[in-house]
């Protein structure tokens, strides 16, 4: 592996040295941690199969471990992408992103501690009443535990963003300026932001709003705990719960496809510019991200009604205008660009067309009277398995390829091209076998499932063995290429 | 950035003057019969007194601060805890029914505005934003925890005072999301201090690193 080291040290705008070894090592620990969860989520299938016996209060724990582990590398990796790419047009203090790591792995070690010490099972949902009453599977101290965990998990994200924020501020004077609003409304902006700029704005103003209702209810929560006669209306736990919940998980999506708009300009030879549709499309996310949530609560008949409507309406409408402009500028942009294809352009491009495909089946869910059928059954995951695991995952993959590409053409040889197809036949298989589960009215979230559903229990079983097999490859490759680079 | 004298006359002016109009009978009267009256108009008047006054001191202070108040840690931490304190249902409770207390309270609430005053400016955007983040939040707590209490937390208020005083609670934190988004958002560009800038800005000139 010549030179490899040459590439993955780029200067930045600043020629500031933005904290690169810390976004190696979390793209590092977050590929290794995506590994073990998804043996676990392996083992999860397999346990639904009836192919692994695993008492419910074990799956149960598990389920929460996979899906807190999951937002949080989900997270983490979004994060490293943006603030790499952010440090090439702003001048950030690398010392926050070692804090926000530090609060972050004391969080996540805090997480792991409730769950497999405290035997904490409340799903990372943590929706109130559950983790007050566990009937006796868990002690108050571990749920107490799991949320402290959850808190400065969001501290570290809250620090992450003041400071990306702070440093924007100080290039481009104020958040409007780098959302493109004098763009947007007037058709011209002097020193107009570049997609990386426009997008973590966007991601600053709605995940900071998502993180302080976020910090709320999680205090609310853990007060509720010990102080029980303190009740919690249930419905507004679970508005600001699912407010919190959707607004981060959709961040990390919104954060690693910066990837895309930094690196594929690199292989096109055409720059990605900001232009007005660019602009309204991620303006008009910022706002719709904070006002969707609703869509999480259509089966409770107490939320509403106008409340539910905008929740189905702009679902519709949701999911439209950055995948829209993102998938079809990427497209114009690939046309006879004669892009030459290799590990990191395969991976983007397939992050593009996962998380476009990925969205379908959530707005499909999101139709009030689909979700009368397929509320709570594995058609959820489904959507989510696929936008997160072919859209998000694959878009850090790829940016973990471009770190650590060679100076010279490599194009897609053997180990790299069989991992990535592993990858995505494997990831596309866990998705489409949970989407089938919830075209069968297969319930989410249980256990043990009865023989008439092992079928796609095990098929699911099958991909994610070979999705596994994919991840290994694609991470194996990463950390060699860096401990060469290391060596070098 | 030097202020006029005339500017620093004005708020000091200001700052004395909204505490003397706390103190006259008839409005301590009016403002401690009800718990909203009390804690979400006495109190943070107190507080913004002592944040005119401080502001208004600011430049007298400015060598004491330089090395008392790094980055306004000190300043932050005194004014914690004089809102931890006061936060407390019962503390409220007893500045009705003792003197010493309503005392403290007069002091000790225009100290920490001004404590506050002479902080932010000195501070890293990092370390603002994340106080403000949270005072936010536990804004939302309090609107809750006050709104959910089972019982009557103080001796001289009426239940129905603190389901009053939680919405208003809620309307605080909801105004000063908003006031502090509008900033970020639209707010003229300014010079922040970074750690780096700021404490070389601070060792060069006394009086320089302000935002
Ligand atoms: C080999 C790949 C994977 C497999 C086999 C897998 C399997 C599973 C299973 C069996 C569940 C529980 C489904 C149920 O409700 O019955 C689940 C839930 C979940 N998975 Fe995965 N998963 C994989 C990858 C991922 C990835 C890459 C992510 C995100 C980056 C992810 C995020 C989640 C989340 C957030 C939940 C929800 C947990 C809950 O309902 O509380 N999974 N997964
Ligand atoms: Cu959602």
């Amino acid at each position: 592996m010549a030179n490899v080291s040459a590439l993955v040290d780029r200067s930045t705008a600043v020629g500031a040295k933005p904290a690169l070894t810390a976004v190696k090592l979390s793209m590092g620990l977050g590929g290794l941690a995506l590994v073990l969860l998804m043996l676990l989520g392996l083992c999860m299938r397999l346990a639904q199969g009836g192919l692994l016996s695993m008492e419910p209060e074990l799956f149960y724990e598990i389920m929460t471990a996979h899906g807190a582990g999951m937002v949080g590398i989900a997270a983490l990796t979004g994060a490293g992408i943006m603030w790499f790419f952010l440090a090439r047009h702003v001048q950030l203090t690398a010392a926050v992103y070692w804090l926000m790591l530090c609060c972050f792995l004391l969080g996540v070690a805090l997480v792991l501690g409730a769950i497999f010490v405290g035997r904490f099972a409340g799903a990372w949902t943590f929706l109130y009443p559950l983790p007050a009453h566990s009937g006796g599977v868990w002690e108050t101290g571990a749920a107490a535990v799991f949320l402290a965990g959850l808190l400065s998990i969001g501290t570290a994200f809250l620090l992450f963003y003041l400071e990306t924020g702070r440093a924007i501020i100080a290039r481009y004077g104020n958040l409007s300026q780098a959302l493109a609003w004098p763009l947007l409304l007037r058709g011209s902006q002097d020193d107009a932001p570049p997609p990386a700029v426009v997008a973590s704005a966007a991601v600053i103003v709605f995940n900071g709003i998502g993180i302080v209702v976020g910090a709320a209810v999680l205090a609310i929560s853990l007060i509720n705990l010990y102080a029980p006669s303190f009740t919690i209306d249930p419905l507004l736990a679970k508005n600001m719960i699912y407010f919190f919940g959707h607004v981060f998980i959709n961040a990390t999506i919104y954060m690693a496809v910066i990837a895309v708009y930094e690196i594929i300009p690199e292989y096109t030879g055409r720059p990605w510019k900001t232009s007005r549709t660019f602009a309204a499309a991620w303006s008009a996310i910022m706002l719709m991200v904070l006002a969707v949530y609703p869509h999480h609560l259509l089966q409770d008949t107490v939320m509403p009604g106008w409340a539910l409507a905008i929740g189905q309406v702009v679902s519709y409408a949701a999911g439209l205008p950055v995948i829209v402009v993102t998938a079809f500028s990427l497209l114009v942009y690939l046309t006879r660009s004669g892009m030459r294809w290799d590990l990191a352009s395969a991976l983007l491009v397939t992050g593009v067309f996962g998380w476009t495909a990925g969205v379908m089946p959530a707005i499909v869910d999101a139709v009030i009277v689909v979700n009368r059928v397929m509320h709570n059954t594995l058609w959820v995951p489904g959507h989510f398995h696929f936008y997160l695991l072919i859209g998000e995952m694959a878009m850090a993959f790829g940016f973990m390829a471009w770190l650590t590409r060679a100076d010279v053409p490599e194009g897609l040889p053997g180990a790299s091209y069989w991992g990535f197809l592993a990858y995505l036949i494997g990831g596309t298989g866990v998705a489409v076998t949970f989407l089938i589960g919830g075209a069968m009215s297969v319930p989410r979230r249980w256990a043990v499932h009865v023989p008439e559903w092992f079928m796609q229990d095990r098929a699911a079983a099958f991909f994610a063995l070979i999705s596994i097999i994919g991840t290994i490859v694609l991470l194996g490759r990463y950390l060699a290429r860096l401990a060469a680079a290391a060596k070098a | 950035m030097k202020k006029s004298g005339a500017t620093a006359g004005f708020q000091a002016a200001a700052g004395a003057g909204v505490i003397v109009a706390l103190m006259l009978p008839f409005s301590r009267g009016r403002l401690e019969a009800t718990l909203v009256g009390h804690v979400l108009v006495q109190m943070p008047l107190l507080v913004l007194a002592g944040w005119l006054l401080g502001s208004a001191l600011a430049e007298k202070l400015e060598r004491v601060m330089e090395q008392w108040n790094r980055f306004g840690v000190a300043g932050f931490t005194f004014a914690i805890f004089v809102m931890l304190f006061w936060m407390v249902p019962r503390s409220v409770d007893t500045a009705i029914a003792h003197t010493g207390y309503e005392i403290f309270k007069f002091a000790g609430l225009p100290c920490a505005g001004a404590a506050l005053a002479l902080s932010f400016p000195r501070t890293i955007p990092l370390l603002a934003g994340a106080l403000k983040a949270h005072f936010v939040s536990m804004l939302a707590v309090l609107a809750w925890l006050y709104t959910a209490a089972p019982v009557r937390l103080c001796n001289s208020y009426l239940a129905s005072d603190q389901k009053m005083l939680g919405a208003g609670t809620a309307l605080f934190a909801c105004a000063f999301a908003i006031y502090w988004a509008l900033g970020p958002l639209f707010g003229l560009p300014k010079p922040q201090p970074t750690i780096a800038s700021g404490a070389a800005a601070a060792r060069e000139a006394p009086g320089g690193a302000r935002i």
